[in-house]
């Protein structure tokens, strides 16, 4: 809402200062995010207003809100008209529901010119330019309190009756040029013989006030709130009217309205004759709730003691009036028609801690302690986080929404993704099922900025449909997922993935098995399973895949399930104490069929070698003619050590031989010499 | 021969012993060393020259010359000697090396990085812990109940419309405020509660320098038998004094929020004197109580929410709220 402040000022027994305007009604509630001062003078305020308030959607509204807190008081202008004359319209309401009231009275002898210069100023100040004088009043007891008008040109009405009534499909050209088409669920007003306004929102074109316009009917109504709220956003049109009309307009300000109008244009306008008003539809309750307050209930909210004397002035103050069966400890109150927000004890409660101020009310922190609980999967979370930046990846945040193709992703579930009904672009319109896709449009706006080799990581929920075990009614579920996009192979990604099982405690738990969905490289990816769960993926992009998102280097990607650890996780893991004898390292070289992995080599190692093996790890491998096809030759390094003795060389090489026969008896490996 | 040279000679010995100094720490080298030394106190070193010099001095002022060029002669040749012991024990460890670059970057592991809204969220995160705030969370794809119903945004409100909140398919909708996590707690908790929700909202907003259509927030509640507005006052000083230091200056400010009543927003003032809104908050609305099946009688409650985009922007100074979401290299490297 633009306020001018010389406007304001008509309504202020005493002058106020910009400064002390802007404080007080910032304080009251209604911020000021922007203020000027115009060449003329004046200053203008665009002021914020709460959806709650729309009684402050006016100037005359704003200055009954602050006019206590500037030490000033409110002064509503009078309205004096002249015998009215017996010039009635015909008018008729056939659409109750979404036009409860509809009133028009005819004005004459106008003469349209310009405004008076105080007018222009005022206008000027609140956001409007001036049209002319008929016009510029309909606009200036629209701003003043905020009650809607139109006038037509009596001249160019067809007939004598005018009618609100649902449309049909007709056309009108709105004020604005604009071509619409009125529907069955919006207001038309229509004359004789067609519409002449959408009702509530703009005016028709043809019946227009012009500089040759002496005769006008001045429309003053109510409609809809939803209605209007629902043809504005189909036609695209908002206007001071339908801004108001979607919120609450004051019924009892309808009449007042009506009579300020026509007084001004008998006073500024020339106007030589005013009718009655003439009103149809079965009009709207006057909003005024009955509501209790008591008073200790005001200190069990803000917490400290209000008096009820200082109570009752508060709310006097905003124009609640007090009932007789008011006592000290409960009070009656009835709302003032303007405040339909006024319905409970607790809205009054808010009118109090508002006008008294919060800064009266006191800071303390009474708060009991008591023990930490930490959620599990939450610390394997944040663990894994964690842990995944120190193995130097960098954490992005990415958008949920991807579009069908490349970036749909799904490395755990092929249930197709959801979809946004409302996008806000074609191409986000379905909810991301792998955190990959979005990362890898991140590698991708990186490498056109002209970094070439990345390292990211995110933590983030994805959306699988019907993921959750009771989804039989096509449940979805939100699924939180660890992954990362590394440039390199295989092994980058997979080292961050060691670094954090590793820490989960759950290294001796993971099962890794060669193969991992599209669109990795079904050669060099690998699934990764606890028991009979999958728990996470690691593999190379395709080079398909990554051509058509345009990454030039060698990606590997990985994924994983963290809800799948929250119950094998050991955060906590036990001291194993250190020896303190010597180790001796001993090398063998092997010669395997390509498919058996290290891991099983590691795992034959260790089973032969028992407690005595510290550390093992592969040294090389090597394939050639001389090893034979489909084989490898693997070399490997063991540590072994003893937790109470020196171990002597006979121990370590009975320890070797045993190896050396589990390797070939167990995984049919050859010792190279 | 005049009586000024005994001064003269003073300053002469001075000088000696300085550029010894550099001479001896610039040999790098015995033979360099070698060279420095016949310079310094061969028998046509600089010391002998001094050392004759005292016998062109008057005779009274040759004795105490003599004492004070000795004493240099003494420096000088220990500073020989103590180099000539460095560079035997260096010699041990092999020829040196010239082409050493004392400056030239040091071997490191790729560094990683924790984006910035999680930086901010780790330091609420252990604000609210301290205050006994539990963590929990709520789903993101939620239903209508949740999101509006519940928090007392009935059917018809402008913020139910699609132009304010994004729907997927099978009539539900994707949050547009962490708020909802206040119901879930309350539907399977009973008071005395006091939790905190950090969580991603959505909303279909045009994505401009202050704007991003997916940000987050951390939602507050706290409910129980005497929790006032007083409460809520003293928690988010609290909060806000533990973020942005202790002498911040801030004001509530009345507000609307349909779940609230009294509402308020919390501004802090920035360093250029303007006021910064930095959450919104207030007294839990009775019907928002009653609708989770509380004696809202019994209880009250405060909740208040804040949008971590926002404090991540103020913290940095950043400019551009996109530069949260860009994921740019560059900038994430700035950050811990």
């Amino acid at each position: 809402m633009r306020i001018s402040l010389e406007w304001l000022q008509r309504y202020l027994s005493d002058p106020v200062t910009v400064d002390d305007l802007c404080d007080r009604v910032t304080m009251a509630g209604f911020p000021v995010d922007d203020r000027e001062q115009l060449p003329n003078g004046d200053w203008t305020l665009d002021v914020e207003v709460t959806w709650n308030r729309p009684d402050c959607q006016s100037h005359l509204g704003i200055a009954r809100e602050v006019a206590g807190l500037l030490g000033t008081t409110f002064v509503e202008p009078g309205v004096s008209l002249p015998e009215l004359v017996d010039d009635a319209l015909d008018v008729v309401v056939e659409a109750d529901d979404l036009c409860p009231l509809y009133t028009a009275r005819v004005v004459r002898g106008l003469t349209v010119g310009p405004s008076p210069d105080w007018l222009i100023r005022v206008l000027e100040g609140a956001g409007q330019r001036s049209v002319n004088n008929v016009v510029d009043i309909t606009n200036f007891v629209l701003l003043e309190c905020g009650h809607p008008l139109h006038a037509f040109d009596l001249g160019k009405l067809r007939g004598t009756r005018i009618t609100a009534r649902r449309g049909a499909g007709e056309h009108l050209t709105a004020i604005d040029g604009s071509k619409l088409e009125i529907a069955n669920d919006e207001v038309v007003i229509a004359d004789a013989e067609g519409p002449v306004a959408l009702g509530g929102v703009m005016g028709g074109l043809d019946s227009e006030v012009g500089s040759d316009t002496t005769d006008i009917v001045l429309e003053c109504a109510l409609f809809d709130p939803l209605a209007i709220r629902a043809t504005s956003r189909r036609h695209q049109l908002r206007s001071e009217s339908s801004f108001r009309f979607e919120r609450f307009v004051d019924p009892a300000r309808a009449a007042w309205a009506a009579d300020r109008a026509a007084a001004l244009l008998v006073e500024l306008g020339g106007a030589t004759s005013v009718g009655p008003i003439c009103a149809a539809g079965p009009g709207v309750a006057v909003h005024g709730a009955r509501i209790e307050l008591r008073t200790a209930r005001v200190e069990r909210v803000l917490g400290i003691p209000v008096p009820a004397a200082e109570i009752c002035e508060v709310l006097s103050g905003l124009g609640l009036t007090t009932d007789q069966d008011s006592t000290p400890d409960v009070g009656v109150w009835r709302a003032p028609s303007w405040r339909p927000d006024l319905k409970t004890e607790v809205d009054l409660i808010e009118e109090v801690a508002r006008r008294i101020g919060f800064g009266r009310i006191p800071v303390d922190v009474r708060i009991p302690v008591r023990p930490l609980q930490a959620d599990p999967s939450r610390r394997v979370a944040l663990r894994v986080r964690d842990r995944l930046a120190a193995s130097g990846l960098r954490e992005c945040c990415t958008a949920p929404f991807v579009g069908a193709g490349h970036l749909d992703i799904a490395l755990f579930s092929d249930a197709p993704a959801l979809q946004v009904e409302n996008p806000m672009r074609a191409d986000e319109n379905l909810l991301r099922r792998s955190l990959i896709g979005p990362l890898l449009r991140v590698v991708r706006g990186n490498q056109d900025r002209g970094v070439a080799t990345v390292r990211f990581f995110e933590c983030a929920s994805v959306y699988l449909r019907g993921a959750r075990d009771d989804a039989s009614d096509g449940a979805t579920d939100q699924v939180p997922l660890a992954s990362g996009v590394v440039t390199g192979s295989y092994p980058d990604a997979k080292g961050p993935v060691e670094r954090v099982l590793d820490d989960l405690g759950v290294t001796d738990l993971v099962r890794i098995e060669r193969g991992g969905p599209a669109p990795l490289r079904a050669d060099r990816s690998a699934t990764l399973w606890i028991g009979e769960r999958r728990v996470g993926t690691i593999g190379e992009l395709a080079p398909r895949t990554r051509e058509a998102l345009g990454i030039e280097a060698d990606t590997a990607v990985f994924e994983l399930f963290l809800n799948e650890f929250a119950s094998s996780a050991r955060l906590e893991r036990p001291y194993v104490p250190v020896s303190r004898y010597p180790a001796v390292d001993r090398d063998l070289a092997v010669v395997l069929d390509e498919s058996v992995t290290w891991a099983r080599v590691a795992s034959t190692v260790r089973s032969a070698t028992g407690e005595l093996l510290t550390a093992i790890e592969p040294l090389n491998v090597f394939r050639g003619p001389q090893i034979g096809a489909g084989r490898k030759s693997l070399a490997l390094r063991m540590q072994l050590r003893a937790s109470d003795r020196t171990l002597r060389g006979d121990e370590a090489e009975a320890c070797v031989a045993r190896v050396v026969t589990a390797l070939e008896s167990d995984l049919g490996g050859v010792l190279r010499a | 021969m005049s009586d000024e040279q005994a001064p003269e000679l003073a300053a002469r010995a001075a000088a000696l012993l300085n550029d010894a100094e550099s001479a001896v720490a610039g040999a790098t080298d015995r033979d360099a060393l070698a060279a420095v030394r016949a310079r310094l106190v061969g028998k046509r070193g600089a010391v002998k020259d001094l050392q004759r010099a005292i016998s062109a001095l008057p005779k009274e002022a040759r004795r105490a010359a003599g004492q004070s060029v000795n004493v240099v002669a003494r420096q000088v040749q220990a500073l020989i000697d103590a180099r000539r012991e460095a560079l035997e024990a260096a010699a041990g460890d092999g020829p040196l090396d010239p082409t050493f670059d004392p400056t030239w970057p040091g071997a490191v592991s790729p560094r990683g990085s924790l984006h910035p809204v999680t930086l901010i969220l780790d330091e609420i995160r252990a604000i609210f812990t301290r205050l006994g705030f539990d963590e929990v969370s709520g789903p993101e794809i939620e239903d209508a109940w949740h999101n509006f119903d519940a928090l007392n945004i009935p059917a018809g409100h402008p913020a139910r419309e699609r132009s304010d909140q994004f729907y997927v398919e099978g009539d539900r909708l994707i949050r547009s405020q962490t708020s909802t996590v206040q119901i879930r707690v309350m539907e399977t908790n009973e008071p005395p509660l006091r939790v905190f929700a950090p969580g991603r909202v959505y909303r279909p907003e045009t994505v401009d320098a202050t704007h991003l259509y997916a940000f987050h927030q951390v939602e507050g509640l706290m409910v129980g038998e005497d929790v006032t507005f007083v409460d809520l006052k003293g928690c988010l000083l609290t909060f806000v004094q533990s973020l942005f230091g202790p002498d911040v200056e801030i004001r509530f400010r009345p507000s609307y929020f349909p779940f609230t009543e009294v509402s308020a927003e919390l501004d802090v003032r920035r360093a250029d004197g303007e006021w910064m809104e930095v959450l919104g908050c207030g007294m839990v609305h009775p019907d928002v109580l009653t609708g989770v099946g509380y004696d809202a009688e019994r209880y009250t409650g405060f909740a208040f929410g804040v949008g971590l985009e926002r404090l991540a922007m103020r913290r940095w100074q950043l400019g551009d709220i996109r530069l949260l979401e860009e994921n740019d290299v560059r900038f994430l490297s700035q950050f811990g």
